[in-house]
């Protein structure tokens, strides 16, 4: 009764967030700039979901699957987090399309210069491969007992996969930008490796939110991921607050792209740009450190909280702001634009959330995630 | 019949009178004459030419149109092909029936020379439909056209005769951001 | 491409786009395809992108009609594009004398039906100001204006109905006049050229600005001093810009668009350019580059002058002698003879001479007495005044005389009220370096002989003021007609003047005027202080606005009266900026759009006289029919244009079919290029000496100084650090009609500008909003934002005319960016020429940042 009431829950949640996508797509405005928040809002989905697979399964290719195994029963929760958040990365992205039914079109015209193009195929390859490695999980699992599943070598083949096409996904996408020599800003080399970095963090931070709460009452479960996530969200925040340092300085001695980078440094965007730095790069790694010293599942979540919306305000300030300046055809002559979140906008991302929330749940309800769990029916299915 | 058109503005002419803005938003953007904000991208009508001034030291001007790259950007980075070089014509051309509306062209082009059409949300730039029509019959772009100052040439690249290779061979020309590889296909005499 | 990824075809489904969007929402869609299916998907789409695809073909071409354009007075030939039964298009015509096309043009497919047409008459129903109207029929609307007026004309006269215009039907004016019985049909030129037109008929005998203009086409060097080029007639532009030996400067206090190309741009300080001109005229003669022959033989140059400025005449050394038969100091036989008879004349003859009544008058040559003007304003001296260094007078007044530069003689002039003496030494300039009516120097224009549209005429003892069409009306019907107007009562030369129409609205001075037709025109954008505007509409008994869109002024109107505008009617004129004689034609391009119901302002003019004083229309050949419009159109419009064409080519010697045909298929007839080197070299100018008069004796019998002088602009200079200049001119884009139209909101520069200099001092930025109050008018304050551009010299603030500031209420709810900006007319306070009656429109300001 309980899980038809769930169920039933989530499924309104996805048509409510079916409904205000459409209800925004039908309320689309041109702006100034070309690409809005739902850019920098698909990629905090594609990020959060490939950083997600990256951090929990990655280490295993070394390994490391933790002292008992815990990270491997951490795979299918990851694993459907991650194929899971993908989708509303799509729906973001679709529907900031003018013809999303036209995306077939990247398929049959495709053009391999074209880095958005790839973006589609990774994305696909991506989340077929997630699925893949979720069912064969899954199914290899339904044949063993309870308890913490077994080491299996299809695992790992597709794991290697998996990690593969991520590190492509994020890296390519960092390209769909740094390859655009209209915004200075954009096309530096430092956004391979700041979108890495930003992408583990959001991972990490999204798997330790996730985890956190679905293992509510499992305190071994739970130290485990305060424990593992609250390293990774810690280490790959440094990588990544150094990494911002370095772009920064890269731009300082680039004076077109400065102009930019300033403006998230003392100029409009400043308050928007320091205000997420400190929360995630300053105040997040501290709760996450608190959170490993004293095995807190709270401050991990806090840490996670924090670090989603910084690396959400990051993806926007990263996006928007250089898209505020372009340098005229005559030189020395810059024509500046303004951006604000549009309503469609807001109702689009907001769709993509509760899309995002109902699938997350409805996987917990309906799949065999936690260790234990194990397919009774159709073979995936709990 | 091939050829390779491309075009010529020249800014020691131009009196900034906007005719070639006016004509070029009237004819190939006629449903959006009333429209109050036609064009937000650029702040400006629906037009294919953007006024770029500068204010500072010696004041300067170009009104700016697609450049009609060989090596565009904006066919780079186009995900469907929509976005294509015509080689029977040399235009850089959009194919809407395959524009999915993702404007990457439009943050892709260096120029801006692109602009969001605010009902079709699709990329709109030079050259339009009533242009096209005008050169099928072998008449002059609206913005060639209508130029009161002999600021604006257009014609066959290819063709050693075109009014356009002779200005070209006259005045001091210069082509615009071309250190990014793009190749344009609009010259500019510089005022 | 598409193999890259897409390697395996393993499945086939047969599914159409359609049935695909349908069945599946995209993300489902995007999960349920299996990269083998993608290949499928691949030539899926691509056979129905080629099946969506348009023929190319489908494009319809529109249908051009050559034309003329009125969208702002210039009248320049078009070829107006109809498709769809509207007009979409504007080109120039190729090989037309005076070839569109700017940016007014390129609007006119926004005006036809447009939102802020009067589409049907209107009358007041609220306070006038409020601008509240109603829709009335035709029939009652002019019933009720010819009642009033009978009203009016029975308190107060014939002459207390006044007419004001610009461009649009005035060559109808004359014809009002006298339908109404008034003499005062007043244009708008005391804002405009006035200045300049009676320098001109001073100087070279011809006031009109475009009866004599720079040969743009052969020029070598061209001087613009008050005249941007870039702001009007766009004819002239392509010839300049078509003549690549040009090389044009423009002395303006803001960079006009022109200088964005080539053309050198020397900022000076507003008010400046006599003394600008001066200079130069002091270095071509100190220098000696001056061309002695021309000056000798074709100017009053060598005329001796008198102690008291009058010149030396026949009558002064013989008894008997011509009072109007000038003398000069002939070298070759050391004599005083009359100018005609000398062989050479000297032009730096001074002396003494015995006059008739044996009395000794000591005379000095009008050339002598300029240099000696001239010496005022040495380069360091203007340089002083102007603010443009010596270095640059002294090179431009070389390269002026080196190049035989022409100075353009200016048009839209009225700014500072000084230009008078200004276009005077513009003209002397041109004179120095002999370069009238010669090939690339001021040329006049070869007469059309377009006859005019009344005329008086004496037969058997009586005169009768006779129109073109044939129609005539005896003198005791006109006496009001021929009297002088309120405006020339006032001032001497005036051609138009309206403030003294103001001045009698609200004062009575000198006599009290009523009812005001308002036709085509704008006094509240084009008249100083339009406070003063609006207060003489209060008072008025009757005011009618004439027009095509809904203006400023229609807020204080009584009655609205749609008109036509130049795509629905005919009409046949002189071409009016070209050098040669050439009749160009308006034609009726397309019917009214189909809601409206306008009229030609000529028709209501009748359609009211008819009522009001039937026996004056009927003398003026109208008929009762005509109050059928379809009837005006067919016979009346017809008849008049028939008269003309008759006219034309009786003069001219050529079929009148073949000028109808040449009309019709290219919008022109050109009757005769321009012939150089005719005044004044064959036949005399419209002097009193019959040649170019350096020293212009004209003026020396209005009271006025011949030679021309520096003194400040008509308005209290700026002196604090927050005090500016404010100039204004008009862009490529402005004219009444087109500011209120869509694209404005985009092309029009409604922004204040100011130089960068001046903004870093004051702490102004680009954008920010400052208060704009006038010095001379206080009180009177708008709000602006600012541009901050080297475009403007330091110390003067620069604002479009005739573009922004609007306050009706309609523009406020429809055309709210017509609203931003200045309308400088109401910071600029009323100061007249005392004889010429022109006016400044600049003025100076006090601004403070908000």
């Amino acid at each position: 009764m309980k899980r038809i009431f769930a169920v039933t829950l989530s499924l309104i949640a996805l048509i409510v967030g079916l409904v205000l996508g459409i209800v925004g797509f039908g309320r689309k405005e041109v702006g100034e700039i070309a690409w809005g928040f739902l850019v920098p809002g698909y990629m905090f989905f594609a990020m959060t979901a490939a950083g997600a697979a990256l951090v929990t399964l990655a280490p295993s290719l070394f390994g490391y699957e933790g002292r008992d195994g815990e990270l491997r029963s951490l795979r299918k929760l990851a694993l459907w987090f991650a194929a899971g958040t993908l989708i509303p990365s799509w729906f973001l992205i679709l529907l900031d399309l003018s013809n999303p039914g036209g995306f077939i079109y990247i398929f049959s015209g495709f053009n391999p210069d074209s880095r958005i193009a790839w973006m589609a195929a990774l994305y696909l390859t991506t989340f077929v491969v997630l699925i893949a490695e979720l069912i064969y999980a899954i199914v290899k699992e339904s044949k063993e007992a309870e308890g913490v599943p077994k080491k299996a070598m299809g695992a790992i083949i597709l794991t290697m996969i998996g990690t593969v096409v991520e590190l492509m996904l994020v890296s390519n996408l960092s390209q769909v930008f740094g390859v655009i020599q209209t915004f200075p800003a954009w096309h530096g080399s430092y956004m391979v490796a700041i979108f890495i970095s930003t992408s583990l963090v959001l991972g990490a931070a999204g798997m330790g939110l996730f985890g956190s709460l679905v293992m509510k009452g499992r305190e071994k479960e739970r130290r485990f991921i305060t424990s593992y996530y609250g390293k990774m969200l810690i280490a790959a925040s440094l990588a990544l607050a150094f990494l911002l340092f370095w772009a920064f300085l890269s731009a300082y001695f680039d004076p077109m792209a400065w102009i930019s980078f300033k403006k998230m440094l003392d100029g409009s965007y400043s308050i928007a740009f320091w205000s997420a730095a400190f929360i995630g790069l300053v105040i997040s790694p501290i709760l996450a450190g608190i959170a490993l010293s004293r095995k807190s599942a709270a401050s991990l979540m806090a840490s996670s909280a924090l670090s989603l919306i910084f690396g959400l305000t990051l993806l926007y300030l990263l996006i928007i702001v250089p898209q505020t300046t372009f340098f005229e055809v005559i030189p020395g002559v810059v024509r500046e634009s303004t951006y604000a979140i549009g309503t469609a906008e807001i109702l689009i991302a907001l769709g993509g959330a509760f899309i995002w929330g109902a699938l997350i749940a409805l996987g917990f309800i309906l799949l065999p995630l936690l260790p234990e769990e194990r397919a009774r029916k159709l073979f995936i299915f709990k | 019949m091939m050829v390779r058109y491309g075009f010529l503005y020249d800014e020691s002419r131009c009196i900034s009178c906007y005719a070639c803005i006016v004509a070029c938003s009237s004819n190939n953007y006629p449903e959006l004459m009333e429209d109050p904000n036609p064009n937000i991208f650029w702040g400006t009508m629906a037009t294919n030419i953007r006024i770029v001034i500068k204010e500072q030291g010696r004041p300067e001007q170009i009104l700016l149109s697609c450049q009609h790259c060989e090596r565009p950007p904006c066919v780079e980075v186009c995900p469907t092909g929509a976005s294509h070089v015509d080689r029977s014509n040399g235009f850089v051309e959009i194919d809407y029936d395959k524009c999915i509306g993702c404007k990457a062209c439009i943050t892709a082009c260096p120029y801006n020379a692109r602009w969001i059409h605010p009902i079709k949300l699709k990329p709109m730039k030079c050259i339009g439909d009533a242009c096209k029509a005008r050169i099928a019959k072998g008449e002059m772009p609206f913005c060639v056209e209508v130029c009161p100052a002999e600021a604006r040439v257009f014609g066959d690249l290819d063709d050693p005769n075109s009014e356009i290779n002779k200005r070209i061979a006259s005045a001091k020309t210069v082509k615009i951001k071309e250190y990014l590889g793009t190749e344009p296909k609009f010259y500019v005499v510089r005022g | 491409m598409g193999d890259i990824i897409l390697k395996n075809e393993q499945e086939k489904i047969k599914l159409t786009r359609r049935d695909f969007l349908k069945t599946a929402a995209f993300t489902a869609l995007a999960l349920s395809i299996p990269s083998g299916g993608l290949k499928l998907l691949e030539s899926l789409t691509e056979s129905e992108a080629l099946s969506e695809q348009a023929p190319t073909s489908a494009q319809p071409l529109p249908a051009y009609i050559a034309t003329s354009c009125g969208m702002c007075g210039g009248s320049c030939g078009i070829k107006v594009g109809i498709l769809n039964n509207k007009p979409v298009a504007a080109v120039p015509i190729e090989g037309h004398p005076q070839p569109g096309l700017c940016g007014r043009a390129a609007m006119l497919p926004w005006l036809y039906d447009n939102a802020l047409r009067l589409k049907k008459p209107m009358k007041r129903v609220g306070n006038r100001g409020e601008g509240s109207f109603q829709e009335i029929p035709w029939d009652q609307a002019l019933n009720e204006i010819a009642s009033k007026l009978k009203e009016i004309v029975s308190k107060y006269g014939y002459k207390s109905i006044a007419i004001t215009y610009h461009d649009c039907w005035s060559s109808y004016i004359p014809l009002f006049t006298y339908l109404f019985g008034t003499p005062n049909g007043i244009p708008h030129v005391s804002t405009c050229h006035l200045a300049g037109s009676a320098a001109r008929s001073q100087v070279l005998g011809i006031a009109g600005p475009n009866l004599v203009d720079p040969d743009y086409e052969n020029a070598s060097y061209l001087l613009l001093i008050g005249r941007s080029l870039s702001t009007g007639i766009m004819g002239q532009v392509q010839r300049a810009r078509s003549n690549s030996k040009l090389r044009i400067v423009v002395v303006d206090p803001r960079m006009p668009e022109i200088s964005f190309g080539n053309a050198e741009w020397i900022p000076i300080i507003p008010g400046t350019d006599p003394a600008f001109v001066l200079s130069l005229i002091n270095v071509i003669i100190e220098e000696g580059l001056y061309d002695a022959n021309f000056l000798k033989k074709y100017t009053n140059a060598p005329f001796l002058i008198k102690q008291d400025g009058k010149p030396l005449t026949e009558a002064d050394v013989k008894q008997g002698g011509s009072s109007t038969t000038y003398m000069v100091y002939d070298s070759s036989s050391s004599s005083i003879v009359p100018y005609t008879s000398a062989s050479q004349p000297d032009l730096n003859y001074q002396g003494n001479v015995t006059l008739a009544d044996g009395s000794t008058a000591s005379v000095k040559t009008a050339f002598l007495l300029l240099k000696d003007r001239a010496s005022q304003y040495s380069p360091s001296n203007a340089s002083k005044i102007t603010g443009v260094d010596e270095d640059t007078i002294r090179r431009i007044a070389r390269e002026f005389a080196l190049y035989r530069g022409v100075a353009d003689d200016t048009w839209y002039a009225a700014k500072n009220g000084n230009e008078y003496d200004a276009v005077k030494g513009i003209l002397i300039l041109n004179a120095l370096v002999g370069n009238i009516d010669a090939m690339g120097g001021l040329v006049f224009q070869e007469s059309a002989g377009i006859p005019s549209i009344i005329t008086l005429v004496t037969s058997g003892g009586k005169t009768y003021a006779k129109t073109i069409y044939g129609a005539s009306m005896p003198q005791e019907m006109f006496a009001d007609s021929t009297q002088k107007r309120v405006d020339q009562l006032k001032y001497k030369l005036t051609l138009g003047t309206f403030d003294a129409v103001l001045d009698a609205i609200l004062k009575d001075d000198p006599y009290p005027i009523r009812a005001l037709f308002v036709i085509g025109t704008t006094p509240i954008l084009r008249d100083m202080n339009a406070s003063k505007v609006i207060e003489a509409y209060k008072k008025l008994d009757l005011v009618v606005f004439i027009n095509v869109l809904y203006q400023d002024d229609a807020d204080y109107a009584d009655y609205i009266l749609p008109d036509t505008t130049f795509l629905e009617r005919d009409e046949i004129f002189a071409t009016k900026w070209t050098p040669h004689a050439v009749v160009q034609m308006t034609r009726k391009v397309i019917e009214p759009p189909e809601d409206s119901d306008p009229r030609e302002a000529v028709w209501a003019m009748f359609e009211i006289a008819r009522r009001a004083f039937p026996e004056r229309a009927y003398a003026l050949g109208w008929k009762d029919e005509y109050a059928d419009y379809s009837k005006f159109e067919s016979q009346f419009v017809p008849s008049v244009i028939d008269a003309i064409l008759n006219s034309v080519s009786s003069k001219w010697n050529v079929s009148k079919d073949r000028i109808k045909q040449e009309l019709e298929t290219n919008g022109f007839y050109l009757l005769k290029r321009k012939s150089y080197y005719s005044r004044p070299y064959k036949s005399p100018v419209g002097t009193p000496s019959g040649r170019v008069e350096i020293y212009p004796l004209a003026a020396l019998a209005s009271g006025l100084d011949p030679l021309p002088s520096y003194s400040p602009p008509a308005y209290t200079l700026p002196s604090a650090p927050n005090e500016f200049y404010l100039v204004n001119s008009k862009s490529p884009t402005t004219s009444l009609t087109a500011t209120i139209l869509e694209p404005s909101k985009f092309l029009e520069d409604r922004k204040v500008w100011m130089n960068p200099k001046d903004a870093s001092r004051l702490g102004i930025s680009d954008g920010d909003a400052i208060e704009i109050e006038s010095i001379d008018l206080p009180g009177a304050k708008v709000i602006a934002e600012v541009r901050v551009t080297n475009r403007v010299r330091e110390g003067v603030l620069y604002t479009r005319a005739q573009a922004g500031g609007r306050r009706a209420k309609k523009l406020v709810a429809m055309r709210h960016f017509s609203t931003n900006g200045v309308n400088p007319e109401f910071l600029a306070k009323v100061s007249l020429h005392p004889i010429i009656g022109y006016g400044a429109t600049n003025c100076s300001v006090r601004i403070r940042k908000l």
